[in-house]
């Protein structure tokens, strides 16, 4: 059983991960927010219905998580309604099957970005580095490195495209 | 395209603000727009979708970057590694190495799974699909393998061939399919489960081949060295060069290019059921809480040794390897492209000479093992020289026949009743299961308190209860391999620690959690 159950979380991990970090959006929080969803799954798997999509259980399961989450802070933070969360998760289970492949084109793609770019992802997403901190880093102002990532997404999000057609073909 | 509306630019960029958690922070953006925005996600189903690739998108880079800081990390420091083991090992002085070094691209690059296409690829059905990959990015989940060359850096790969044989590979190695039922393995790992319709499936490997005949078995191929079979069920037909054929079955071990018989190493090899533990403890980036539980841990003022075997920059450790001749193999630790000690010959072992001259009154040893079950007397984990009459408190830390946990000191004294009968403080409970999987194994000796206290796997066993306790003492010693007679050690071993204080229980509990390759969840 605790093999089955690793196999289907290995599976649904992207979905439950990219779920959690729209909603919640700050990645230490949300990595806490998932930690939870695992142990929940842990702790509940007898309950999951076999005949349904694993991924949608799970992602059912995060979503009392998120809202315990905003329950802790309170009004500080921008809170999806239920309604949100329902079609966050309705459209994640719906993409999954494309993820394994998208990981593998997104690699692709970040050797394709100029050396700053790849600086500028690595300061957000691996040092979690703020905005001012990442301008800081790079000689740059808060507003134009949120532009700039906006662009490297962008970029990043077409070539993902373009590779992933590519691999249909 | 026109039909489904796209979101409009504003939404677009106020959505990345939102999951850059930045919204509010210009100057344009108010608490009400944020609040529209909210509103128009729930009602526009574009800019729901765009929400979402978004986010699959940042998630994605998270996980990517961050997997090739650490490949980054971990290849920065193995430029030495498989070719010249003895160099590699490292004893890092307390705690002062830095875990991250960032940004050198192209070794990232490298870290990663490089795969060469040698040749045309054929364009006939793959001969095998990747069923886990771990850490291997270019082989992911999912991708198909056809007579491609694969040289594997970092990670572990779970494949079912055409014919259904399970594979596991593990890296470093290198491997090329000549067909479903026969794969060349020039270095690396590799577990095979072969069903009775895949019966025939051949590993070669350059001295020699292994010829299933409906079986679990295994090869090893070192980057130097003899490559061996292991059989742990079944029947297997290892053919090499001048040598007849040779049939081994369940339990039976030899060296390829001598037919010599060797002993049966399960711990050396990770088997299928252990892949699926290992991939979702990644998914669940427990990577990354184990480091920064290491850094934590090599911080601590008490810390008299901690040998991860990940360092060139250590130094200290490299000299007292060529100094004292040490030998062992460093392999893939828990973590993909982690480094561990290996022990595979009968005189591996590692120097360490740490705390000469002090006397420690509280004392812990700890360290992750994937140890075999050897029917030697002794599993040797950390054996000090000094083992004499008169130079009390010398430490002696084991595994016994019977497969219990020992820390022996000079000079010591059980209390009266103890359950041992060999004078030693043992733990309660056998430490090893049938197979070799990663165990976390930990000794605590207080001689205020006068006791041995014993853990494993982050779970507290017993404690034994001493009427003589002297302080103890360490300096010159040996991990691994103490005589060549019954000290013996098989298998590998990684973040081994020796601490100048006892840790307490909660302590142990908490390395063990954030340093257990197979858990998902933060306990």
């Amino acid at each position: 059983m605790r093999e089955r159950l690793s196999r289907l979380w290995t599976q649904a991990a992207p979905a439950v991960n990219a779920y959690v970090f729209a909603a919640v959006q700050r990645f230490q929080d949300a990595e806490d927010v998932v930690q939870q969803v695992a142990l929940t799954a842990a702790r509940r798997f007898e309950e999951y219905d076999g005949t349904r999509p694993f991924v949608a259980w799970v992602l059912w399961l995060a979503k009392s998580k998120i809202i315990d989450h905003y329950r802790v802070l309170g009004r500080q933070k921008l809170v999806f309604s239920e309604a949100l969360l329902d079609q966050t998760a309705a459209r994640l289970v719906e993409r999954q099957a494309a993820d394994h492949a998208g990981a593998a084109a997104l690699e692709r793609c970040i050797d394709k970005l100029p050396a700053k770019s790849r600086k500028l992802l690595d300061l957000r997403y691996v040092d979690d580095a703020s905005m001012d901190a990442i301008a800081q880093a790079v000689n740059s102002t808060a507003g134009s490195v949120r532009v700039m990532l906006f662009r490297i997404r962008d970029l990043l999000a077409a070539c993902v495209k373009a590779e992933l057609a590519k691999e249909a073909i | 395209m026109s039909d489904t509306p796209r979101p409009l630019d504003d939404d677009r960029r106020l959505i990345d603000a939102l999951l850059d958690d930045t919204l509010g922070s210009d100057q344009a953006d108010t608490v009400p727009d944020a609040n529209d925005l909210l509103a128009r996600l729930e009602r526009e189903p574009a800019a729901c979708d765009y929400l979402v690739e978004r986010a699959v998108l940042h998630v994605g880079l998270r996980q990517l970057l961050r997997r090739r800081r650490l490949a980054d990390w971990a290849v920065s420091r193995a430029q030495a590694d498989v070719t010249r083991p003895h160099d590699a090992a490292g004893a890092i002085p307390r705690g002062s190495r830095r875990l991250f070094e960032p940004y050198r691209g192209w070794l990232a690059a490298a870290a990663c799974l490089a795969l060469v296409v040698a040749g045309w690829q054929l364009r006939s059905r793959p001969y095998a699909t990747v069923t886990t990959g771990i850490g291997t990015a270019g082989l992911a989940t999912g991708r198909t393998v056809r007579g491609e060359t694969h040289e594997l850096t970092a990670g572990v790969l779970e494949l079912k061939t055409r014919r259904g044989a399970d594979l596991v590979i593990e890296a470093p190695a290198a491997f090329r399919f000549e067909s479903p039922q026969r794969l060349r393995l020039t270095k690396g790992r590799i577990a095979a489960d072969v069903p009775p319709q895949a019966k025939g499936f051949t590993v070669v490997t350059p001295s020699g081949e292994a010829i299933d005949l409906g079986t679990r078995f295994a090869v090893d191929v070192p980057a130097s060295g003899e490559a061996e079979v292991h059989v742990f069920d079944g029947e297997v037909v290892a053919h090499a060069g001048a040598h007849m054929p040779k049939n081994l079955r369940d339990g039976e071990a030899i060296s390829l290019a001598t037919n010599a018989a060797r002993e049966l190493r399960t711990a050396a090899f990770i088997r299928g059921g252990e892949v699926a533990e290992l991939a979702a403890a990644v998914a669940a980036g427990r990577e990354h809480v184990s480091h920064d539980a290491a850094a934590r841990l090599q911080a601590d003022p008490a810390l008299v040794a901690w040998l991860d075997f990940e360092g060139p920059d250590a130094t200290a450790g490299a000299r007292a390897m060529d100094a004292a001749g040490g030998q062992c193999r460093i392999v893939q630790g828990r973590w993909p492209g982690s480094r561990a000690a290996d022990f595979t010959e009968m005189g591996d072992h590692i120097p360490i000479d740490v705390g000469a001259g002090e006397d420690y009154p509280q004392l812990t040893l700890a360290a992750w093992v994937r140890l075999d079950r050897l029917g030697a007397p002794f599993q040797s984990l950390y054996h000090t020289d000094g083992w004499e009459a008169d130079n009390p408190g010398q430490a002696h830390w084991m595994l016994t026949h019977a497969g219990v946990m020992r820390l022996a000191l000079r000079g010591i004294k059980l209390a009266p009743g103890a359950l041992e009968l060999q004078g030693h403080p043992d733990s309660r409970s056998p430490v090893l299961g049938e197979e070799g999987r990663w165990i976390h194994l930990a000794a605590v000796y207080d001689s205020a308190a006068k006791t041995a206290r014993f853990y494993v796997d982050g779970a507290f066993d017993s404690e034994t209860q001493l009427a003589l306790a002297p302080p103890a003492r360490l300096g010159r010693a040996r991990i691994g391999n103490w005589n060549m007679n019954d000290r013996r050690l098989s298998g590998r071993i990684d973040e081994f620690f020796i601490l100048g204080r006892a840790l307490g229980d909660d302590e142990i509990r908490a390395i063990h959690a954030s340093g257990n390759p197979y858990e998902v969840v933060r306990r």
